[in-house]
C-alpha cells in the first residue's frame, strides 16, 4: 500500500466505526433477537421461528401493513404530483425566485409530530378552520369529521404539506441540469409545452424523480410521526401504521421478540428494494454521466 | 383542446397564479399555529374562528415558557442537534475526503457500503438500540438520543459531503501537499474553507434532521428533564389538550430555528440537499 492509500483507509475508520458499531452490530442484534423470545417476563430463550409464526397470525401485524403501504403510497403520488406542478412553475419564473422559493419549502422546517398537531387543529370537527373556511365557501353544509370519517384522508394531506418541499426542490434540480438548448431546439421543431414537458422534462428528469420518490416512499413507509399525533392510529385501527405498531409492542406488549420481527420485516421491505434502485440508478448512472 | 392548454401553460401569469395559491396553502398551517399562539382560550372556544385574534393575548407563551418547561426542552433539543452535528461533520468529512481523494483497493465497496445505509430504516434499530443501551445502563440518558441521533443523520451527512467532495478540483488539494500541508491540513485549511457555504449546509440540514426527530428520543427517555422538544410538545398535546394556545405557542418555539435557517440561508440548503440527494 502507497502511503496515500493508507491515509485513505484511516480516514475511513470513524465512518466505519460508526456504521459498524452504531448500524451493523444492532441491526445483525435485531435479527438475533427475533428468534428469541423475549417478551421482558419469562427468561429469554432461543425459539427458533415461533416469532415469526405468532406475529404472522396476528391480525394487527397485517393490518399495520397495509396502512403504511396505502399510506406511503399515496402520500408519495399525491406529493409527485403537486411538486411537479410546483418545480415546473418555479423554473418558469424568474421575478420573485427567491420569493416563491422560500415560501415552497417553508413547511420542511415543521418536525413531522408538530405537523400533525397542526392539522389536528386545522381539521378540528367543531373548532377546525378547515370546517369553517369550507362552509364559507358553500363547499359544505355541515361540518365534516375529517378525522374520525377520513383520517387516512388526512394524514395523507398532512404528510403531503411536509414533504412537498424536499420533493419539488429534487425535481426542480433535475430541471435546472436539463441545458436550455433543448426546448430551444425542440420549439424550433414545432413542439408545443405539452410536448415539452413529457419528452424534455420528464423524460430527462426521470431518475432524480424517481430517486425523489423512492426517498420519500422509504420515509413515509416507515415513519410515524404525523399519524402519532394526528390521530394516535385511530379511530380505531384505521391509520394503524407499522411505526405505531412496532411502539406499542415495545410499550404496551413489551414484546421485543415480536418487535424484532416487524424490525427484519421492515428492513426487508424498504432496504432490499431500495438499495436495489439506488444502486442501478444513482451510481450506475454516475459513472456513465459524469465520468 | 391541446392549443387551449398550451396557451394557458405557457402564459406568463400560470406560474406566478399556481406558485400564489399554493404558496398561501403551503404557509397557512404555519400561520394559523402563529394566530392561535396568541388567542386567549375564550377566543379560541368560540365559533366562527378568527383569522386575526380579537385580543393579542400572550397567555398561551406564558404557559408554555413557565408552567410547560418548553425553555428546557428546547435546551435539550439544542444540546442533542449541536452535539450530533459536530460528531457527524467531523467523522463524515475525513471519511468522505478520504474516500473521494485517497481512493485504495477496496474504497468503492466502502463507499458503496456507506451509501446504501441511508436505506436502513431507523426503526428497525429502535428495539437493539434499546436492549444494548439498557445492558449498559444508558436508557433514558442523553448520551443515547444522541448515539441514535448519529445514525439517523451520518447517511445523510455521507450523500452531501460526496456530493460537494466530488466537484471540489483535485488539483487544488494536490498544490497544497506540494507546498508544505499534511492531507488532513490541506482537509481543514484549505477545501473546509473554500466549500464553507456547503458545509454550512451539511451542518444546518443535520441539524433540523436532528432537532425534527421524535419517536426515539420518546421511546428511551422518561424523565421528562431530557425531552427534546418533539417529545416535549407531543406529552403536551396528551396533558393540556385544551389549551390550544399554549400547544400552538410551543409549536412555534419548535419551529423556530428552522423557519430562522430557511429564511436566511434557503439557497444554500437547497444546494446542499440536492447534492445529497441526488448527485448529477
Amino acid at each position: 500500500m502507497t502511503s496515500r492509500e493508507k491515509f485513505g483507509a484511516y480516514c475511513s475508520l470513524p465512518g466505519l466505526l460508526i456504521v459498524a458499531i452504531l448500524l451493523s452490530y444492532p441491526l445483525g442484534y435485531n435479527v438475533y433477537l427475533s428468534f428469541m423470545r423475549y417478551d421482558n417476563i419469562q427468561p429469554v430463550i432461543f425459539m427458533g421461528l415461533a416469532n415469526y409464526r405468532q406475529i404472522c397470525g396476528s391480525s394487527d401485524f397485517w393490518l399495520s401493513w397495509r396502512v403504511s403501504l396505502f399510506y406511503s403510497l399515496g402520500t408519495t403520488a399525491l406529493t409527485l404530483l403537486i411538486s411537479l406542478l410546483l418545480a415546473h412553475s418555479l423554473y418558469g419564473i424568474r421575478k420573485w425566485q427567491t420569493f416563491f422559493r422560500t415560501m415552497v419549502i417553508l413547511p420542511w422546517a415543521v418536525p413531522g409530530v408538530i405537523s400533525g398537531m397542526m392539522f389536528r387543529w386545522i381539521m378540528d370537527t367543531d373548532l377546525g378552520v378547515l370546517n369553517y373556511l369550507l362552509a364559507e365557501l358553500g363547499v359544505i353544509k355541515q361540518n365534516i369529521k375529517f378525522l374520525v370519517d377520513y383520517p387516512m384522508l388526512s394524514g395523507i394531506l398532512a404528510t403531503t404539506w411536509s414533504y412537498i418541499p424536499f420533493m419539488t426542490v429534487l425535481i426542480l434540480a433535475g430541471l435546472e441540469s436539463i441545458p436550455s438548448e433543448l426546448y430551444e431546439v425542440a420549439e424550433i421543431d414545432g413542439a408545443d409545452s405539452i410536448d415539452k414537458f413529457f419528452h424534455i422534462s420528464l423524460a430527462l428528469n426521470k431518475t432524480q424523480i424517481l430517486i425523489a420518490a423512492l426517498i420519500m416512499w422509504m420515509f413515509t413507509f416507515r415513519t410515524p410521526d404525523i399519524f402519532m399525533s394526528l390521530t394516535a392510529g385511530g379511530p380505531g385501527k384505521a391509520t394503524y401504521h407499522a411505526g405505531i405498531f412496532l411502539r406499542d409492542l415495545i410499550f404496551k406488549y413489551m414484546n421485543f421478540g415480536y418487535g424484532s420481527v416487524v424490525g427484519v420485516f421492515l428492513c426487508l421491505i424498504v432496504s432490499v428494494p431500495a438499495s436495489f434502485i439506488l444502486y442501478k440508478g444513482v451510481l450506475k448512472n454516475n459513472e456513465n454521466s459524469t465520468r | 383542446m391541446r392549443t387551449l392548454l398550451d396557451r394557458v401553460i405557457t402564459a406568463r401569469v400560470t406560474p406566478f397564479i399556481i406558485l400564489s395559491v399554493f404558496s398561501l396553502l403551503l404557509l397557512f398551517p404555519i400561520l394559523w399555529s402563529l394566530t392561535t399562539s396568541f388567542k386567549n382560550l375564550d377566543e379560541i372556544y368560540s365559533w366562527p374562528p378568527t383569522l386575526i385574534p380579537k385580543e393579542f393575548s400572550l397567555s398561551g407563551y406564558q404557559f408554555s415558557i413557565l408552567k410547560a418547561s418548553v425553555p428546557t426542552y428546547l435546551l435539550n433539543s439544542l444540546i442533542y442537534s449541536a452535539s450530533v452535528t459536530l460528531l457527524v461533520l467531523v467523522t463524515a468529512t475525513i471519511t468522505i475526503y478520504g474516500l473521494t481523494f485517497y481512493p485504495y483497493k477496496g474504497s468503492d465497496k466502502v463507499f458503496l457500503a456507506f451509501f446504501l445505509t441511508r436505506t436502513i430504516p431507523p426503526q428497525a434499530l429502535w428495539i437493539p438500540a434499546i436492549v444494548m443501551l439498557s445492558q449498559v445502563g444508558l436508557l433514558n440518558s442523553r448520551l443515547s438520543v444522541i448515539l441514535f441521533g448519529v445514525i439517523l443523520v451520518y447517511p445523510l451527512a455521507v450523500w452531501m459531503f460526496k456530493g460537494i467532495f466530488d466537484s471540489f478540483p483535485r488539483e487544488v488539494i494536490d498544490s497544497a501537499t506540494i507546498d508544505g500541508c499534511s492531507r488532513l491540513g490541506a482537509l481543514v485549511r484549505v477545501v473546509i474553507p473554500i466549500c464553507a457555504p456547503a458545509v454550512a449546509a451539511v451542518a444546518i440540514v443535520s441539524f433540523l434532521w436532528n432537532w425534527n426527530d421524535f419517536m426515539f428520543p420518546y421511546l428511551v427517555l422518561n424523565d421528562k428533564a431530557l425531552y427534546p422538544i418533539t417529545v416535549g410538545v407531543f406529552t403536551l398535546l396528551g396533558d393540556e389538550m385544551a389549551m390550544w394556545n399554549a400547544l400552538a405557542a410551543t409549536q412555534m418555539l419548535a419551529v423556530a430555528p428552522g423557519l430562522v435557517f430557511f429564511v436566511i440561508a434557503q439557497k444554500y440548503i437547497t444546494k446542499g440537499l440536492v447534492s445529497g440527494a441526488v448527485k448529477g
